[in-house]
């Protein structure tokens, strides 16, 4: 904002005044700069932006000047300059990384979170363990104790029925009997299920937050943290639920959804190798699915009402709306269905297999043959289903389609859930990486979850009853996902890799497994993005596709796998890991944490910017307020710089040192910041003691840059004032951009002749030519352009005066009401004591700085600096340098005044009112 | 003795000074603690000088006591005495008001010590006070010639602040060359009290003297007034000088050569 440098170079003539110096004044105050820093630091500890924070900002500040009695006037910004243009789009540009930025950091929040619990649940295990082997199949008797207990807890929050049964499986597994768990592990897919069920949860929130901070959309929540204990949808009558806060209500919504497509899945399990049974529970699925939608839908509407019919408006896109109608995937829970079921029969060789491998602890590759063999049988079976599934596809097709409408309104909202899918199926894998399974196993189950997830969630798992195996639904995931980038997909390979990096002791071999087979599924699926016209048969053509795709790759792949797993084994059998070590990996892993989360805060305090209805929202507030606005033609800074220059305002309030180059008198800076004085600069000031005029300060901006021009890199306020010096005017200037991009191979030789009236110049040459060297000056220097762009700004000159009115404190009530949700007394605490104060405008307290000058707060350091002001300006300020005043200590320590121990009062220039008085400006301290 | 102390001190520290009257000092205090809490003590060869202005801005007190006002005073180099004005009132709470009090600071300027020597020379108090850095403002006092300068007895101006007090909190001091007239208008009602020169001058202390340029006509804040009034054990008489559209000022001499605490306050504008 504004001239690089210029605050630093004007600080030596600004001067440290209370507030109470700008009472009774008018001011000019531009406020797109407000808004920023509103949006900048109005941040809760999460990061978020408080809600309606521009408003509450301007509220608090409007208050804060009206009971000071200023007439503040606010200017707003209007078109932007073609100037300006290229400034502002190396900010968006700047926005945009940051939000890559953001994303990636979100990312590793999420990450960090994982290791973080999973690493408690690992310390927390410790002291658990009875026998010191190293063993794979006692470390994963131990997780699923761990396991167990976790499950034990989500559910008894959730379902009493779900928890008995938990807890006689915890029974039996607590015998720890080898022939015993060899019967309770047949029921370790349904624990597998539960403990995946918690980690999807958590995975859930936590992609949902990932996703929602990448599409940067207002009122975002935070997921993570929130543990709400939801009740059973069917308690809730969707008037409950719309009574919900919209935040919470999609928490809710999303607890909701997440819990009942795992009891959908389980219900699926039950019927796995009944082709009539599961198309039956399919269909019913999805009835009661649309049932829910319906209550969900209608809570929404009910909810978001308020908000304007459930279209709101997303913050950072002026452009966009976004209309929330997709509900979640959801169908009510069934008690019946957590009756054991005799027809599943697969998992349960599977399991004695897997239970061999674990307690022996050897690779069998026959085992893990029967087990392919089995797995092909299984396709074989289920392509029969196939076609019965496509009908109910089928009936799908409407709220497919609906869903295929909202995305093209909309791609980013909706890609969410694909993504968060495709995002768990990683994660869901390295955590059962610790539970120490070999990686086949959990690949399978990994996908007959997923399976049933797409199937429950009615998306597109319809059409890929007979993918069994991981890597189709992981196909089925990434075409869902299909709408979302290609980043994404990457962002979630990099994920893998971090993952395997910080597990680099047991997870090494999943990236390794995921990664490739991905890759493969991006390139394969590109080609369906581009028909994204015919999404659906495109969709429905990729996965016959895939699935023959897969089927080559099947049997290269498992091989692969098999060599995984031997590593596996190896790397596990290191795994346990010294207490001292995990505590150490703990406390690393928190450090991270809170290193991510400050640098997400910081990040994201940078990542909104100002809408055109946050400016119409903040001028009804003003109207309310009684304060005058006006809508600048152009630059906001340059009206109020031009109601400063006839009069209008006696002070313009602004961090933007443009103001001074527009033309303003009097600067007013750190008005708001309590920790800070407020600074006061005066044109008049700059212009003695530091002999740069408006003009000057312009051709200044040239060279050190500004909203406007570049500037010469390499060239800071010390260079910029010495070749002001030298070069004084704008035809100057094109001289020293002349001899600055000759190159001076001979040496000139330059006399230097105090006499010469070329000697300033000549001086400068000698000093600087070789400095010259390292500065990098356009083409277009000095642009003229930019000289009239300050010079004649285009600005509203009506010379209407300005009048502050009373503020309307009902309208403030109800305003405050509606968007802080303050009640009328809060409002009215805030806002009496400024009605008084207004009441009082007629006598008014002064303060007895606006008569007894203060002292200057900053002198000029830099020796060359001074030489430059020096040689500008005549009238030199003593008391501005350090080296003076260095100089005096030095000399005259012994004979010090009173005078020199207080910093010595300037010899201000006089102002109209006191002007007399002020001439013989001296201290009392002197006078006997 | 006293000799072979300035012999010590001139090894360790940087300014000392002895009062004979350690009540001066406690009565000053007095008269600012309530307006200021810290403030820096500047002390310079010419002497012992403080300006603060209150948490408002609105009012300023300067005192200044000259060099030649102690019994014993000695600045090597300018010293700041960063102190907090509560802290300091409860170190003199244990100097006696005829006790004589040395004021010493050494180099390093992070601590104050301050002695108490009974009249009898038997009892022989030390202290030591912490320093702050206290970051001040120095603001520059221009020398004025006001309009109208009213000299009155002390008490005179104490009674007056406190009896109009009650009656709301603005002031309005109006100076002609017949009287000085400060009117209150308050909630409860109006009330004024009007002072006329004395023509007789039998007690120099009871005198009421007005030297006028021009009339003057202004407002203040009353609550400001009572605080200065806690000055008036520091001297008999008080003088006010206004102008009009610049602070009051009202001084507290404390006697030939020793020094002055001057009050500033800022008017209220109609």
């Amino acid at each position: 904002m504004g001239v690089k440098g210029l605050w630093e170079l004007v600080a030596p003539v600004g001067r440290r005044v209370s507030l109470d110096t700008v009472r009774n004044k008018t001011l000019a105050v531009d406020v797109s700069i407000w808004l920023t820093q509103f949006l900048y630091a109005m941040r809760d500890s999460e990061g978020e932006l408080i809600r309606n924070a521009h408003l509450l900002g301007i509220l608090r500040r409007c208050c804060k000047l009206i009971f000071y009695n200023v007439t503040p006037i606010f200017v707003f910004d209007g078109a932007t300059p073609q100037l300006k243009r290229r400034t502002l789009n190396s900010r968006r540009n700047q926005r945009n990384k940051q939000k890559v930025k953001l994303r990636r950091l979100a990312e590793q929040i999420v990450l960090n979170e994982l290791k973080l619990k999973k690493l408690k649940e690992k310390t927390q295990k410790e002291p658990k363990r009875t026998e010191n082997q190293v063993d794979t199949g006692v470390n994963s008797r131990d997780l699923y104790n761990q396991y167990m207990d976790t499950v034990l807890k989500a559910t008894l929050e959730r379902n009493n029925a779900e928890t008995e049964k938990n807890t006689e499986q915890l029974d039996s597994e607590a015998l720890d009997d080898n022939l015993e768990q060899r019967d309770s592990i047949t029921e370790e897919p349904e624990i597998e299920a539960h403990s995946n069920e918690t980690e999807e949860d958590k995975d859930k929130e936590d992609n949902l937050t990932n996703v929602e901070v990448s599409n940067l959309s207002e009122n975002t929540v935070s997921f993570e943290k929130e543990e709400y204990e939801v009740p059973n949808f069917c308690e809730m009558s969707s008037d409950s639920l719309a009574l919900l806060p919209p935040e919470m209500f999609e928490t809710v919504v999303s607890e909701i959804r997440s819990r009942e497509r795992n009891l959908h899945r389980e219900e699926f399990i039950k019927v796995e190798n009944n082709p009539a049974d599961f198309s039956q529970k399919q269909l019913e699925g999805f009835l009661r699915l649309s049932l829910t939608k319906r209550e969900v839908m209608k809570a929404r509407a009910t909810a978001y009402s308020h908000l304007g019919h459930g279209r709101r408006r997303i913050a950072s896109d002026p452009g966009k709306n976004y209309t929330l109608t997709k509900t979640v995937d959801s169908v009510p829970e069934n008690g019946d269905a957590l009756e054991p079921n005799d027809s599943y029969q697969f998992p349960t060789i599977f399991r004695v297999e897997s239970s061999i491998d674990n307690n022996n602890n050897k690779v069998d590759e026959g085992l893990e043959w029967t087990r392919l063999v089995s797995n092909t049988e299984r396709h074989l079976e289920s392509l029969e289903k196939r076609e019965s599934v496509m009908e109910l596809g089928k009936g799908n097709e409407e709220f497919y389609e609906g869903n295929l409408e909202e995305e093209d309104e909309d791609i980013e909202w909706i890609a969410c859930p694909p993504d968060a899918n495709c995002n768990f199926v990683e994660q869901k894998v390295y955590s059962k990486a610790e539970v120490e399974l070999d990686v086949m196993e959990q690949n399978v189950r990994d996908g007959t979850n997923l399976y049933r997830d797409n199937s429950s969630s009615a998306e597109l798992g319809l059409h890929l009853d007979e993918d069994n195996t991981e890597d189709e639904i992981m196909t089925t995931d990434i075409q869902s996902a299909i709408y979302s980038s290609l980043a994404n997909e990457q962002c979630s390979e990099r994920k893998t890799e971090t993952c395997a990096d910080s597990y680099q002791n047991y997870s090494e071999d999943i990236p390794k497994v995921l990664i490739p087979d991905k890759d493969d599924n991006v390139t394969s699926l590109q080609v369906g993005k581009e028909d994204s016209e015919d999404m659906i048969s495109s969709k429905v053509d990729e996965e016959k596709d895939s699935f023959s795709y897969f089927g080559d790759t099947q049997d290269t792949y498992f091989e692969e796998s098999l060599d995984e797993e031997d590593r596996d084994r190896e790397v596990s059998r290191d795994f346990i890991l010294p207490d001292e070590k995990l505590e150490n990996l703990f406390q690393e892993f928190e450090k991270e944490r809170r290193e991510l989360r400050q640098e997400f805060t910081h990040l994201k305090s940078g990542s909104d910017i100002i809408t055109d209805e946050m400016c119409e929202e903040i001028r009804e507030l003003l109207r309310m307020l009684g304060i005058p606005y006006i809508q600048a033609p152009m630059e906001a800074e340059a009206q109020c710089a031009y109601f400063s220059q006839v009069g209008l305002v006696e002070g313009v309030v602004t961090e933007d040192s443009d103001a001074f180059l527009f033309g303003a008198k009097t600067v007013f800076r750190n008005i708001f910041e309590d920790k800070k004085y407020v600074e006061q600069y005066e044109m008049e000031d700059i212009e003695r003691y530091l002999g740069l005029n408006r003009e000057k300060l312009i051709l200044l901006s040239l060279l050190l840059g500004s909203d406007y021009t570049q500037g010469i890199h390499g060239v800071g306020v010390v260079n910029a004032t010495e070749i002001m010096r030298a070069f004084p005017s704008f035809e100057e200037l094109i001289e020293f951009a002349h001899w600055a991009n000759q190159l001076s191979l001979k040496e000139e030789r330059i006399s230097l002749d105090s006499e010469d009236p070329n000697f300033v110049k000549n001086e400068f040459f000698l000093k600087h030519r070789k400095m010259k060297r390292n500065w990098v000056i356009h083409d277009s220097f000095p642009n003229k352009h930019v000289v009239d762009a300050y010079r004649y700004p285009m600005v509203d000159t009506s010379s209407i005066e300005f009048h502050c009115q009373r503020p309307n404190i009902a309208q403030l009530v109800e305003f405050c009401r509606a968007k802080f949700g303050w009640n009328s007394d809060k409002v009215k605490k805030l806002v009496i004591p400024v009605l008084k104060a207004y009441d009082a405008r007629n006598q008014r307290q002064t303060c007895i700085e606006q008569y007894f000058h203060p002292m200057r707060f900053a002198k000029i350091k830099s020796k060359r600096l001074e030489n430059a002001v020096r040689g500008i300006t005549r009238a030199v300020d003593e008391e501005m340098f350090l080296s003076q005043t260095r100089e005096e200590h030095v000399d005259d320590a012994t004979c010090e005044t009173l005078d020199a121990v207080s910093p010595r009062k300037r010899k201000k220039k006089q102002k109209k009112s006191t002007k007399e008085r002020r001439k013989k400006s001296s201290s009392v301290e002197s006078d006997p | 003795m006293v000799s072979k102390e300035e012999q010590n001190s001139l090894s360790s520290f940087q300014f000392e000074a002895r009062l004979t009257q350690a009540s001066l000092i406690k009565k000053i205090l007095e008269a600012i603690k309530d307006l200021v809490t810290d403030a820096n003590f500047d002390c310079s060869p010419e002497g012992l000088s403080l300006q603060a202005m209150d948490s408002s801005h609105v009012s300023l007190v300067s005192m200044v006591l000259h060099a030649q006002g102690f019994e014993m005073f000695r600045c090597q180099r300018a010293v700041s005495l960063g102190i907090n004005l509560a802290s300091l009132t409860k170190i003199l709470k244990c100097a006696g008001n005829d006790d004589s009090i040395t004021l010493r600071a050494d180099e390093k300027g992070d601590k104050a010590e301050f002695v108490f020597e009974s009249q009898s020379q038997d009892r022989l108090s030390e202290f030591e006070l912490k320093l702050m850095d206290i970051d001040s403002e120095h603001l520059g006092i221009p020398d004025t010639k006001y309009s109208a300068i009213v000299e009155m007895p002390s008490s005179e101006y104490r009674r007056i602040c406190s009896d109009l007090g009650v009656m709301g909190d603005t002031v309005r001091i109006s100076v002609s060359k017949e009287s000085v007239k400060f009117q209150v208008d308050g909630d409860i009602g109006k009330g004024s009290v009007c002072l006329h020169p004395s023509s007789v001058v039998d007690k120099p202390t009871e005198v009421v003297k007005i030297s006028l340029e021009e009339p003057v006509d202004m407002i203040f804040s009353i609550r400001y007034l009572n605080y200065f009034a806690k000055a008036a054990p520091l001297s008999d008489t008080v003088t006010l000088s206004l102008s009009k559209d610049f602070p009051l000022q009202i001084e507290f001499k404390f006697g030939e050569q020793m020094g002055y605490l001057r009050y500033y306050l800022a008017p209220k504008i109609d």
